[in-house]
């Protein structure tokens, strides 16, 4: 699920109910979104139960700031936001711990298949890409994860990475050019369609490229 | 957000833009070609185990009992035995534990949510509420770190021009005893808007007189706060917008709450909410007297 079904009530809207004290509005938001917030959290966490601890920090400290969103932004790009923050932050209290790859494919975990959804090759090419991800400083990971991954404008990775335009191109520009000797060898080997972001509950038509 | 980050996490980024404009067109293909790669890999889906401990986290912050017990369990998502990757026994922080400041900002928000319902009720029965005095009990809300319930009771809370676009916090919900038919659904509902709009008893809170013919209480309607599950199922209903009727009353004999707006009536089981309408009928509200139209145009 990834946005309102005919009838349902907008973003917006079930943040302001939650606001005003609707027990049901929060988690009807969660479950709208659940999965591409995963997928940032667990894109730049790179690992599954990091990414489990950021999205819960990121959604209680959501739950509790709902009265802060000010609608200057959508959102999803709050959410957002507050998610790549959790998982920024959680990397960064484990700086001391090495996030990298040593270049050993035995030191990798393996990707446990999604069962009726990977096959022998998508499970080996989920294997690469987390692989490859790893090698990234967190925060070029994190517009990597957003604007190619996720397919968000360059202009709306800015605002929930905080940082500007031109630094969410160059850090993805950056990343890919680390990325490219890891992912050489799957041209053409792509394991899906092209993601859309989602605003709103509106996918949006503008691409991500940089 | 790069100001304090391990100095490993850094990189010289400006010096990479002037580089980058020097890429020859085949190296710049080839990233192309990376990001179009990047973007093919699937989404993956929230695991169950993950979207549980999630789910009872929020719930705990609702009931507030994260002050007061422990946190939900934190299963872990997938530790495989394989690949040499065993327990690399760090410690799990536990985000929900924090009592000290959970309890005080509990304690916090009951005494504001206290004040503020006092002052909604004065306004109420002092037919003197208004949206002014509505945000005026609204500015005594917390605006974080309150739970739920908490901030529903205390009142709305402040949110930016395009959240509030025809969003308001609350509507009187009027117990009029009347015994709307399935045939005479709009005309019943324009006559009671048409009572409403001449100005007898518009304001939120007010007491709104008893509104018609077929009412089955001559007397006046009796009006009350809804519920935030009732307020929930309004919003949804009218997608943000205010209502112009909430009614308690009956629907071809059976208890139901019939909701208007401008253009539409809902007519819904007493058990409706944002998730679960419980719709029973949606009709359009055509016809409006000249004096109502006029109202409405002015509100959109």
């Amino acid at each position: 699920m990834s946005g309102p079904a005919p009838g349902e009530p907008s973003d917006a809207i079930l943040l302001r109910l939650h606001a005003d004290g609707d027990a049901d509005a929060f988690s009807l938001l969660f479950r709208r979104h659940k999965d591409r917030l995963w997928a940032v959290a667990l894109r730049i966490a790179c690992d599954p139960d990091d990414a489990a601890d950021a999205l819960q920090e990121a959604m209680i400290s959501a739950f509790r700031r709902a009265g802060d969103f000010r609608g200057e932004s959508a959102v999803t790009t709050w959410l957002h936001r507050i998610v790549v923050n959790a998982s920024l932050d959680l990397l960064r209290r484990r700086s001391a711990r090495p996030v990298g790859w040593s270049g050993d494919p035995d030191d990798l975990p393996v990707p446990e298949p999604r069962q009726g959804v990977d096959t022998f090759a998508s499970t080996d090419s989920r294997l690469d890409i987390d692989a490859a991800m790893r090698t990234l400083p967190p925060p070029q990971r994190a517009a990597l994860v957003l604007v190619d991954m996720l397919g968000y404008p360059v202009a709306d990775a800015a605002a929930i990475l905080g940082v500007s335009e031109g630094t969410v191109k160059s850090r993805c520009a950056r990343g890919r050019a680390k990325l490219l000797p890891y992912l050489s060898h799957l041209r053409g080997d792509y394991p899906g369609g092209r993601n859309q972001p989602v605003s709103d509950g509106v996918p949006s038509e503008q691409g991500g490229g940089a | 957000m790069s100001g304090h980050w391990p100095p490993e996490w850094e990189d010289s980024e400006e010096e990479f833009s002037a580089e980058a404009d020097q890429l020859d067109p085949e190296a710049e293909a080839r990233l192309s070609e990376v990001a179009a790669y990047l973007a093919s890999v699937p989404v993956p889906a929230l695991p169950d185990a993950v979207e549980t401990r999630i789910n009872a986290a929020l719930a705990a912050e609702t009931a507030g009992s994260h002050a007061l017990g422990p946190a939900p369990a934190r299963a872990r998502v997938r530790r495989h035995s394989g690949g040499g990757h065993g327990d690399r026994g760090r410690s799990r922080r536990d985000f929900l534990r924090r009592p000290v400041v959970a309890v005080g900002s509990l304690v916090v928000c009951l005494l504001l949510a206290g004040l503020g319902f006092t002052l909604a009720r004065g306004g109420t029965q002092g037919a003197a509420s208004s949206p002014a005095a509505a945000s005026g009990a609204s500015g005594l809300a917390p605006k974080s770190s309150s739970s739920g319930s908490s901030a529903a009771a205390a009142g709305p809370v402040e949110a930016g021009p395009e959240q509030n676009a025809g969003i308001e916090s609350s509507f009187p919900v009027a117990a009029s005893g009347t015994r709307y038919e399935r045939a005479t659904l709009t005309e019943q509902v324009r006559t009671r808007l048409g009572l409403t709009a001449s100005g007898i008893a518009p304001s939120p809170g007010a007491t709104v007189p008893a509104a018609s013919a077929s009412s089955a209480a001559s007397g006046a309607a009796v009006t009350s706060a809804p519920t935030a599950a009732l307020r929930a199922c309004v919003f949804h209903l009218t997608g943000g917008a205010q209502p112009r009727l909430v009614d308690q009353a009956t629907y071809q004999g059976e208890p139901a709450y019939v909701i208007a707006s401008s253009t539409r009536v809902w007519v819904v089981g007493l058990g409706c909410t944002a998730a679960k309408t419980e719709l029973i009928v949606s009709v359009a509200l055509a016809g409006l007297p000249g004096n109502l139209r006029a109202l409405v145009s002015v509100e959109q």
